[in-house]
């Protein structure tokens, strides 16, 4: 059985922020994740993460934004935290390695965002989610003290007698095994629900098994009608059409051929905000005015095609791979759809559910810092500040790992900062080579002989 | 995995467009090249994939503590790497490389991409060790035999050949990396013979490439004629089978135009030091190609441009 102080549930941005918190606090921490780590839904976010980081600009001002944009109903406690908190965030981030983009002097650059007073969204091109995923995930492959079960999936939190959360349940994906994992804490973080709707602009790894957990141990969930709703995504699949486009200047057309959006908000058009324009549109497709597959249609060929280039990359391609449609010549038909959770498992500021030894962070949970809508760019930096927060309180003193070394090549091992060893690396019997390294010359199939090997030496018992 | 054998990713493959291509109306799925399959169309990426990324010390490594607030950096050089920022580590370009499946130790257009993301980014202090490290590398950037197949495959433009091409204009050209796979040599000898002849003289390349000048001028370095030696049943068949006369192999001919290569030679060897980097290979129109062209200043990626009128009080000021 493996056994570890502090188990997570879930690698996306929150997950591997606990984790890397974690293993900060010098205790033994696995993390579990139903698909591999960088495949995680944080993945999908492009916009950016907000933070008061200029001089010019304040935490209270970001906290204030915060708090309207919820419709005031977000803990306020909670908000205060999470901005005050952020710069510091962003800067971590920064060291660790996230190529944020710069503005002038080679400082971070910022982008505007809607809902808030000034601009103070930190980002990497129309990437920024995965760039974060990804940085994250490179310091986890650095730190030994982190196993990772890549492809595992959890059904089921285990409780001791006193009701006191002991491990879980999972399953080893690759194998179809069921192992039973022990831990002092468990922090789940295993993200949003999105796909109980449709369409969703959720990937369909988010099927709210982690809610779905914790609800079925007697943790109480929050605010789960709550449900933030985008109005464009793609017919078909819900696949997100960001926003920009209609920032842009793109139409919305019912199947008569009317700009419906005349009717219901004449002076912002297209432009109002995300629940009135997705109440429009559904208001149209439900009274026989959409086209025959429950749609209307999104045109943003009246944005010049250059523009469209530079702006909307994605949606080009987007259209273009999941639509079969080039935006650039032909409108795209398109229908309002679930986006974002804001409700989950009721935790506090450090993350602490109502059960004993159970955390939550991420969209699974809800603290809550986005109360009835939650702003643009401030779920990443929930997944950040309070999946650090959840780990930040160890369980016990710490415990020696027992993690196999791995070689380290000569030139890294004169400098300090080389990795004692490597939690993947140990599992998959894998070694980064040294470049004096006298490893034979392998033929492809001893190759595979000798990765099928080391595969199945990977049992949990030795990774554990 | 593979569709119709050629590398691509299931999800956004059209079905339509992999029925047109389809030969004989039969659409053929494999599991991925290059990797062990495990099971049906599973392979397992740990065993190659991420091992090969793991090999290329995949972390920032910046020197000293870091700075109060964030390290100071040409917004130039962020826009750079993103391009190999945006791998999503789907596997098709290992899938599909030529090079691997020759030489299975090969790092790959994948982790090299990867790599490329480090020794572009001036936050790291070990540019250097890395560079040498996989040009020392036997199975590193010069492993690569520039077949495009992994530009012509990934799915999120990160031209993986175009990153190794640039770790190897860094270490050749910014360190002067004279490595014992002598790729620096290799490159050095075609750069010198298509200076000289305006076109590839064959015969001399492998000497040039181990030594100074032409086989019979230049002493022959002791590891090169290993090499040579090898490579005489190569020649003698090419010669057996008529593909080359020895008067060719030996007495090449040059462009009739000489002039005009020098000039171009000259040009870039005199210009303002400045290296073009060209990304030929990012197809679309201006602006469109690849993230890596973004604009910093405006910062408009696709998802920046907010809604006009809609920042401030209403429930929709929430962008993603
Ligand atoms: C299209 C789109 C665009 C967005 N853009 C932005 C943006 O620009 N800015 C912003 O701030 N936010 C944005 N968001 C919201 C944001 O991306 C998510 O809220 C956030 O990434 C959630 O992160 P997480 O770590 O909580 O969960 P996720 O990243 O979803 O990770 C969940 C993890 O849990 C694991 N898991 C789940 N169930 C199990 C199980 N049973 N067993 C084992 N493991 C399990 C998964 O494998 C995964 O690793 C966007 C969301 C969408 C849908
Ligand atoms: S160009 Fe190089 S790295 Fe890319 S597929 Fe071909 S051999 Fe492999
Ligand atoms: S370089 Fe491209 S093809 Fe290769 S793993 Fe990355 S995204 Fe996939």
């Amino acid at each position: 059985m493996p056994q570890h102080d502090v188990l997570v549930i879930g690698a996306g941005l929150a997950g591997m922020r606990a984790a890397l918190a974690a293993a900060d606090e010098g205790v033994s921490v696995g993390v579990i994740s139903k698909i591999h780590p960088v495949r995680s839904h944080s993945n999908a976010a492009q916009g950016g993460i907000n933070a008061a980081l200029n001089p010019e600009d304040s935490w209270e001002s970001h906290a204030y934004d915060t708090v309207k944009g919820s419709d005031y109903l977000g803990d306020q406690d909670a908000i205060e935290i999470m901005c005050r908190e952020a710069p510091k965030e962003i800067l971590h981030l920064e060291h660790l390695g996230v190529t944020f983009h710069r503005g002038a002097e080679g400082k971070l650059g910022t982008r505007a965002f809607g809902g808030a007073s000034a601009a103070r969204t930190y980002y990497v091109a129309d990437i920024t989610g995965q760039a974060i995923l990804h940085v994250l995930y490179e310091q986890l492959m650095r730190r030994s003290e982190v196993f990772r079960y890549e492809e595992w999936f959890t059904t089921a939190l285990v409780q001791d007698d006193d009701g006191h959360v002991a491990g879980a349940v999972t399953r080893n994906i690759r194998d179809g095994s069921m192992e039973l994992f022990g831990a002092k804490t468990v922090i789940l973080a295993c993200g949003g629900n999105g796909r109980v709707y449709n369409p969703t602009t959720n990937a369909l790894i988010c099927t709210g098994d982690g809610i779905a957990m914790a609800y079925r141990i007697g943790a109480p969930l929050m605010d789960m009608e709550m449900i933030q709703y985008h109005p464009t995504t793609l017919a078909g699949n819900g696949l997100l059409i960001t926003e920009g486009a209609r920032g842009e200047g793109a139409h919305l057309y019912n199947a008569q051929g009317e700009r419906f959006m005349e009717k219901y908000a004449p002076n912002k058009m297209e432009l109002a905000s995300r629940d009135v324009v997705s109440r429009a549109e559904q208001t149209e497709i439900n009274e026989g005015r959409g086209f025959p597959d429950g749609t209307v249609a999104l045109d943003i060929t009246v944005v010049p095609r250059k523009r469209i280039h530079e702006a909307l990359r994605e949606i080009v391609n987007v259209g273009r791979d999941f639509a079969g449609v080039d935006i650039t010549k032909d409108p795209v038909h398109i229908k309002p759809g679930n986006h974002y959770t804001m409700g989950g498992i009721k935790t506090d500021i450090d993350g602490q559910t109502s059960v004993p030894g159970l955390y939550a962070a991420g969209e699974v949970a809800c603290v809550s810092v986005h109360g009835g809508n939650r702003l643009g760019a401030n779920s990443l930096l929930d997944t950040l500040i309070f999946g650090r927060r959840s780990a930040s309180t160890p369980p016990t003193p710490p415990r020696a790992s027992a993690c196999r070394r791995s070689p380290t090549p000569a030139w890294a091992k004169r400098r300090a900062w080389w990795p004692t060893s490597s939690g993947a690396s140990a599992r998959a019997g894998a070694c980064p080579r040294s470049r004096t390294s006298s490893a034979p010359r392998w033929t492809a199939t001893q190759r595979c002989i000798a990765t099928t090997r080391a595969c199945a030496r990977r049992s949990p018992s030795s990774s554990g | 995995m593979r569709v119709n054998g050629k590398s691509a990713l299931a999800c956004n493959t059209q079905l339509g467009d992999a029925l047109a291509r389809a030969p004989g109306g039969e659409i053929v799925v494999e599991p991925m090249g290059n990797m062990p399959v495990l099971k049906d169309l599973i392979v397992d990426m740990d065993a190659v994939h991420w091992k090969k990324i793991q090999r290329v010390v995949p972390w920032l490594l910046p020197e000293g503590e870091p700075p109060e607030r964030e390290y100071i950096v040409e917004p130039e050089a962020m826009i750079d790497i993103t391009q190999s920022m945006a791998c999503i580590q789907c596997g098709v370009c290992v899938s599909a490389c030529l090079s691997m499946e020759v030489d299975p130790e090969f790092i790959g257009p994948a982790a090299l991409a990867k790599a490329y993301r480090f020794v572009g980014d001036p936050r790291d202090a070990h540019t250097e060790d890395r560079l040498s490290d996989l040009a020392e590398d036997p199975h590193g950037i010069y492993d690569c035999t520039h077949c495009f197949a992994c530009i012509e495959v990934c799915p999120k433009d990160v031209a993986p050949m175009n990153q190794i091409m640039r770790l190897r204009r860094h270490a050749t050209g910014d360190y002067g990396i004279k490595d014992r796979n002598n790729g620096y040599g290799h490159e050095k000898a075609f750069v010198d013979i298509i200076e000289r002849y305006g076109t590839l003289h064959e015969s001399q390349l492998l000497p040039r490439s181990y030594g100074q000048g032409s086989l019979i001028r230049s002493q022959v370095e002791p590891r090169a004629l290993k090499q040579l030696i090898e490579s005489l049943p190569t020649a003698v068949a090419g010669l057996r089978s008529g593909k080359v006369s020895p008067k060719a192999a030996l007495i090449h001919h040059k462009l009739p135009d000489q002039e005009q290569i020098r000039r171009i030679y000259h040009e870039i060897e005199t210009g303002d030091g400045e290296r073009l980097e060209l990304n030929l290979y990012i197809v679309g129109e201006e602006g469109e190609g690849g993230a890596a062209e973004q604009d910093p200043s405006t910062g408009d990626g696709s998802e920046a441009s907010t809604v006009p009128g809609e920042a401030g009080t209403e429930r929709g000021g929430a962008e993603q």
